[in-house]
C-alpha cells in the first residue's frame, strides 16, 4: 500500500482518482491547488503525486518545479494527469521534473498499471 | 407668360419677340429702297417666319430651364425633408441597440447564473455518484472477499491458528475419518490376533491340564509306593523300620498335598478357560462389530464426501460467477469513471466559456450601453427585444432536489 497525493481543482477528477487508488488499496490525500498540495508534502512524505496542469494559481508544472526543489520530493514519482496533450506542453513538464504524463479521461486499470511500474515494489 | 432668363428675371414675349424681330431685320433693311417691292415683300414674309421660329426656340429653352430649376428646388427639399428621416432613423436604431444590450446583458447574466446552477448542480451529481460507487464497491469487494474466503486457505488467522478452506476441510475431514475407520481396522484386527492368542492359551491350558493329570497319577502312584513300602517295611522284622514308616508316611502327606494341589490347579485352569471363553465370544462379537461399523463408515464417509465435494464445487462455482460479476461490475464502473471524466471535462469547459468569456462579453456590452446612453439617446418605446429565457425547473435553486444524470 503506498501514501499518494492527489493535486486537481475539480472535486469530481479528484474523486474519481481517490475511488481508483483506494480500491487498488492505496492510501490517498487530497489537495484542491498547488499551494495546499505544498503544503501536504511538507507535513508529510508521500510515495506519488498526481496532479493536474491547469489549476487556479500555480500550474502542475510550477507544483513539480516546486516540489523537486524539497530533498524529500527529489526523487519520488510525480505524474501529470491533463487534458494537455500538446508535444510543447509534455516538454515543459518533463523539463520541470515530471516522471509521467497522462492524458484525462484516464482508464482507471490503465491508471494502476502506470503506478505499478513508477512505484516502488 | 413669362419667360424667366438665368439670372432668375422674366421678360414679356412680345418684348422678345420685337427684340428678334429687329434683330433679324436691321442688317437689310437699309437696302430695301433698291430691291423690286416683291422681293421686299417676301423678303419681310421669311423674316417674320424666321422671327417665330426664334421665339419658339427661345421659349423651349427658357422653359427647359425654368424645368430644371424646379427640379432642382424640388431635390433641394427632399434632401432636406431626408437628412432629417435619416437622423430619426439612426436615433431608432440606436435606441434599439441600447435597449437590446441591455436585454442582452441581463440574458447573459441569466446564462450565467445557469451555468453557475448547471455546474453546481452537476458536480455535486458526480460527488453523490463518486461517493455512492465507493460505498457499492467497497459493500461488493467485502462480499467477494468473504465469500472467496471459504475457499482460501489461511494461515494468518489470529493466534497463530490456520483456517482451511472448505475442499481443504473436507480432505482433512476424510482424512481424519480414514485414520478413525483404520484405527478401527486395526483393533478389529488386534481383536482376531487376540482371539488367536486365547486359541494357543487355551492349548497350552489343555497341555497343562494334562500334566496335572500326570501329576496326580504320579503323586497317586508314589501314594501308593511309599504304602507299599510301609507294608514291606512292617513284614520285615530284620531292620528298624520306624525311620522308614516315617518317611513313608511323610510321603504319602506330600502326595496327597500335590494330589489336592493339583485339583486346586485343575479348577483355577478351568475358571480361567471359562473366562477366557467368555471374553473370546465378547471380543469376536465386538471386533465383528467394529470391522462392521467400520467398512459401513467407509462407505458413508465416502458417499458423505462425494456429496460435500459436489456441493463445495457448486460453491466454487457459484464464487467463480461471483468474482466475473464482481470483475463485471468494476468494468462497468470504470466505464462510468471515464464518462464522468468526461463530465468534468464539459464542466471545466461551461466555467471557462462563463468566465472569462461570457464575462468579457457580458462587459463588452455593459460598456457599449453606457456609452450609448451617455450619448444622450433614448431607447425608442416598444423597440427593445426582450428575449425570455426559459430556465429548466430542475435548475432552479430550491425548486428540486433531483440531480438530471441523464448526460451520463
Amino acid at each position: 500500500m503506498s501514501n499518494i497525493l492527489i493535486v486537481d481543482d475539480s472535486m469530481t477528477m479528484r474523486q474519481m482518482v481517490n475511488f481508483t487508488l483506494t480500491s487498488a488499496g492505496h492510501a490517498v490525500t487530497e489537495a484542491g491547488n498547488a499551494d495546499e498540495a505544498l503544503l501536504n508534502a511538507q507535513k508529510q512524505r508521500f510515495d506519488l503525486v498526481i496532479s493536474d496542469v491547469n489549476m487556479p494559481g500555480r500550474s502542475g508544472i510550477e507544483l513539480v518545479a516546486e516540489l523537486r526543489k524539497l530533498e524529500a520530493y527529489k526523487f519520488v514519482p510525480i505524474i501529470l494527469l491533463t487534458t494537455e496533450s500538446q508535444p510543447e506542453m509534455k516538454s515543459k513538464g518533463r523539463a520541470a521534473g515530471a516522471t509521467g504524463w497522462i492524458v484525462k479521461p484516464f482508464d482507471p486499470e490503465a491508471l494502476l498499471g502506470v503506478l505499478r511500474k513508477v512505484l516502488p515494489a | 407668360m413669362h419667360i424667366m432668363l438665368d439670372d432668375g428675371k422674366t421678360e414679356s414675349p412680345v418684348k422678345i419677340l420685337l427684340i428678334c424681330g429687329a434683330a433679324v431685320l436691321v442688317p437689310w433693311v437699309w437696302g430695301v429702297w433698291a430691291m423690286p417691292l416683291w422681293v421686299a415683300l417676301v423678303s419681310m414674309l421669311f423674316s417674320g417666319i424666321s422671327v417665330y421660329l426664334i421665339y419658339l426656340q427661345i421659349r423651349s429653352l427658357t422653359e427647359n430651364l425654368r424645368a430644371r430649376g424646379a427640379a432642382a428646388q424640388g431635390a433641394q427639399e427632399r434632401h432636406a425633408s431626408g437628412a432629417s428621416d435619416s437622423a430619426a432613423a439612426l436615433r431608432d436604431m440606436l435606441g434599439q441597440w441600447l435597449g437590446t444590450s441591455q436585454a442582452a446583458t441581463s440574458n447573459l447574466q441569466q446564462v450565467r447564473a445557469m451555468l453557475d446552477e448547471v455546474t453546481t448542480q452537476s458536480e455535486s451529481a458526480a460527488a453523490s455518484i463518486g461517493n455512492s460507487f465507493r460505498v457499492v464497491m467497497q459493500k461488493t469487494g467485502q462480499q467477494m472477499d468473504d465469500a472467496l474466503r471459504l475457499l482460501k486457505s489461511n494461515s494468518d488467522g489470529a493466534g497463530g491458528s490456520t483456517w482451511l478452506s472448505l475442499p481443504d476441510f473436507i480432505k482433512a475431514y476424510e482424512k481424519q475419518l480414514d485414520t478413525v475407520t483404520g484405527r478401527m481396522m486395526d483393533f478389529s484386527k488386534a481383536s482376531e490376533e487376540m482371539s488367536r492368542h486365547q486359541d494357543l492359551v487355551r492349548e497350552h491350558s489343555l497341555a497343562i491340564d494334562e500334566m496335572l493329570d500326570e501329576l496326580r497319577n504320579m503323586a497317586a502312584r508314589i501314594r501308593k509306593l511309599a504304602l507299599d513300602s510301609t507294608v514291606a517295611a512292617n513284614r520285615d522284622q530284620s531292620t528298624d523300620t520306624r525311620w522308614f514308616i516315617e518317611i513313608a508316611d511323610r510321603i504319602r502327606e506330600t502326595s496327597t498335598s500335590a494330589h489336592e494341589l493339583t485339583r486346586r490347579m485343575r479348577d483355577g485352569l478351568e475358571q480361567i478357560r471359562e473366562v477366557m471363553g467368555r471374553t473370546y465370544e465378547e471380543l469376536s462379537k465386538s471386533s465383528d462389530n467394529v470391522r462392521m461399523a467400520a467398512v459401513q463408515a467407509k462407505v458413508d464417509v465416502s458417499q458423505l464426501n462425494i456429496a460435500t465435494m459436489e456441493k463445495a464445487r457448486e460453491v466454487t462455482g457459484t464464487l467463480e460467477k461471483i468474482t466475473t460479476l464482481g470483475k463485471e461490475v468494476r468494468a462497468d464502473i470504470n466505464q462510468i469513471i471515464v464518462a464522468m471524466q468526461y463530465q468534468d471535462i464539459t464542466h471545466q469547459k461551461l466555467e471557462h466559456i462563463k468566465s472569462p468569456l461570457l464575462a468579457t462579453a457580458a462587459a463588452s456590452i455593459s460598456e457599449v450601453a453606457a456609452k450609448t446612453r451617455a450619448s444622450g439617446i433614448k431607447p425608442a418605446v416598444g423597440v427593445v427585444m426582450e428575449t425570455p429565457v426559459k430556465v429548466r425547473d430542475d435548475l432552479v435553486p430550491g425548486k428540486t432536489k433531483t440531480v438530471d444524470v441523464e448526460p451520463f
